[in-house]
């Protein structure tokens, strides 16, 4: 039982973590009792260690993801998250981070920008799979409705919700066309890195 | 008797490794064990390894072939250097602080 526990604690750190320290660290948490402090602090520690070895773009995608959520439940709404300055920084903050950790050329920040968006989206394009399949009907409100047309009188206004509901292929496609600008803020985040810390990379990790 | 240290460089998980290795090679346990013993600080094996992990990718500390699943770790010459360097900094900051909170 208590191997089973220790192997469970364990299981939060990166494999190739555990290669190097697994047996080790087991001896130890096998040969006294194990507290809920001794439990908290390994877990803590194994999170510490997968922080480490995750990339960027996928620490603040996985972020974003719940977020990406609750705006696409919320506002009913594909774009309101990538169009806001909310998202903007973190693909800044992305691709600032990226080039902390691995130093390289820009078009490093500017790829982690594009797979941060690439995690971001998946919200969406699940939105777009379950309207393809028939079991979602997303209806984008109209404050929201990023399409517009003229009407007879020549003037610019949004189309009514009734009578666009977005097609399920753009909803499962909308989120490639924030790739672009997501590069683009990706690799202002690299430049700024490269402003702020001339000096290079942090130290590799274990992987 | 002394207060154990809870914050500080003195409770510094790398810092207390590298003091316990200055004296030979110890396994995680037996450094659990000294850091006990000499600074009153309980390393938690999570906080114990991260720092040990830290230590190695710093070429501060060498893991050596066991014989069991636990490694002994040794200290470096480079590690030797950077603890001595760190704890004279440190006695400098100790010699001032405790002469002005002496009364005159």
């Amino acid at each position: 039982m208590k191997k089973s526990i220790v192997n469970a604690l364990l299981s939060f750190y990166p494999r190739g973590w555990r290669r190097e320290y697994g047996p080790e660290i087991a001896d130890i948490l096998l040969s006294r009792p194990l507290t809920t402090g001794i439990i908290a602090n390994v877990l803590s520690n194994g999170l510490r260690q997968r922080v480490l070895v995750t990339e960027p773009s996928t620490i603040l995608g996985l972020m974003l993801l719940p977020i990406a959520a609750y705006w696409l439940v919320h506002d009913q709404s594909i774009v309101s998250l990538q169009t806001s300055n909310l998202y903007v920084l973190f693909l800044i903050g992305c691709g600032l981070w990226t080039h902390l950790r691995y130093g390289g050329a820009l078009s490093r920040s500017g790829r982690a920008g594009v797979k941060l968006s690439v995690i971001a989206g998946i919200p969406v394009m699940a939105a777009g799979l379950l309207m393809l399949s028939g079991i979602l009907d997303l209806h984008a409100a109209q404050d929201h409705c990023w399409i517009r047309v003229s009407d007879s009188s020549d003037l610019l206004r949004p189309i009514q919700t009734a009578t666009c509901p977005p097609a399920a292929w753009g909803v499962l496609i909308a989120p490639v066309f924030v790739l672009p600008a997501s590069w683009l803020w990706g690799m202002l985040g690299g430049f700024l890195a490269r402003w702020i810390a001339p000096g290079g990379a942090r130290p590799s990790v274990v992987k | 008797m002394a207060r154990k240290p809870k914050t500080g460089p003195a409770s510094d998980p790398e810092l207390l490794i590298l003091s316990s290795l200055a004296s030979g090679p110890k396994h995680g346990y037996a450094i659990m064990g000294d850091v006990e013993a000499f600074a009153g600080v309980t390393l938690g094996p999570g906080t114990l390894y991260t720092a040990i992990t830290r230590l190695v990718e710093k070429e501060l500390i060498a893991p050596q072939a066991g014989a069991g699943r636990q490694r002994p770790y040794k200290l470096t010459a480079e590690g030797a250097t950077g603890l001595a360097d760190q704890l004279n900094a440190m006695r400098r900051v100790a010699v001032v602080g405790l002469r002005r909170l002496r009364p005159a």
